[in-house]
C-alpha cells in the first residue's frame, strides 16, 4: 500500500467479514482466471 | 512427541487470515509458501476486488486490490520456508516430477524442508499434488474450511 494508509469504513473486523463472504464464492473464479501455468492447480 | 510444522496451502492461508482455521489439530506451526501466498494475493484481488460491497463500496478498483493485499499480509507467526533450502530441493524434485510447476514443487520443497504435513483444501487435494506428496514419503491431509 506504499506510504499511504487506506481506512476502510467499519474497522477491519467488518473488512475482513466481507472479504471472506466474497471470496468464499469467488476465490476459486480468480485463481481459474490468472492464466499462468505456474499457478494452477494441475490435473494430469 | 512434538507436533511437526504444518504448510497451508492458499485458500486455507486465506481461511487462517480471515477467518481462522475450523481444525484444532495440534501443529508445531503454521508455514506457506512463496507461491501459494502469491497466488492468494493475486486470485483474491481479481475474484473479489469487483464484487465487494459494505466497506468497500466507496473504493475504485485499485483501491480495493491495495486493501485485499493489507487485509492477507501474512502474520508473523506464519513461516515461509528458507528459499536457500527450498530451491535446490525444487531443483531435485523438479527432476523427478518432470511435469510440476512451481506452485507444487515449492509445496513439496517446502514440507520436506520443514518436515512438516501439508494441509490441502479440496480443491488442491483434486489435483496431481497428494500422489507426488505420497512419493517423496510426505504426509498431507484434506482440511475443509467451514
Amino acid at each position: 500500500m506504499g506510504g499511504s494508509a487506506l481506512i476502510i469504513p467499519g474497522g477491519i473486523d467488518v473488512a475482513k467479514a466481507e472479504l471472506w463472504r466474497v471470496l468464499k464464492e469467488h476465490y476459486q473464479d480468480g485463481v481459474e482466471a490468472l492464466d499462468d501455468p505456474d499457478l494452477v492447480d494441475q490435473y494430469d | 512427541m512434538a507436533a511437526p510444522p504444518v504448510v497451508l496451502d492458499d485458500w486455507l492461508l486465506i481461511t487462517e487470515l480471515l477467518a481462522g482455521l475450523p481444525t484444532r489439530r495440534r501443529h508445531g506451526g503454521l508455514f506457506t509458501t512463496a507461491y501459494w501466498y502469491y497466488r492468494a494475493c493475486r486470485a483474491a484481488v481479481v475474484g473479489g476486488a469487483g464484487r465487494l460491497s459494505g466497506p468497500f463500496e466507496q473504493f475504485g478498483l485499485t483501491e480495493r486490490g491495495a486493501a485485499i493485499g493489507a487485509l492477507l499480509r501474512l502474520r508473523e507467526d506464519i513461516g515461509l520456508p528458507d528459499a536457500r533450502m527450498a530451491v535446490p530441493l525444487m531443483a531435485e524434485l523438479a527432476a523427478r516430477h518432470d511435469r510440476l510447476n512451481l506452485l507444487n514443487l515449492e509445496a513439496c520443497a517446502a514440507a520436506l524442508t520443514l518436515g512438516a504435513v501439508v494441509w490441502l483444501s479440496p480443491e488442491s487435494a483434486a489435483g496431481v499434488l497428494p500422489p507426488v506428496l505420497d512419493a517423496e514419503g510426505i504426509r498431507w491431509l484434506v482440511v475443509r474450511p467451514a
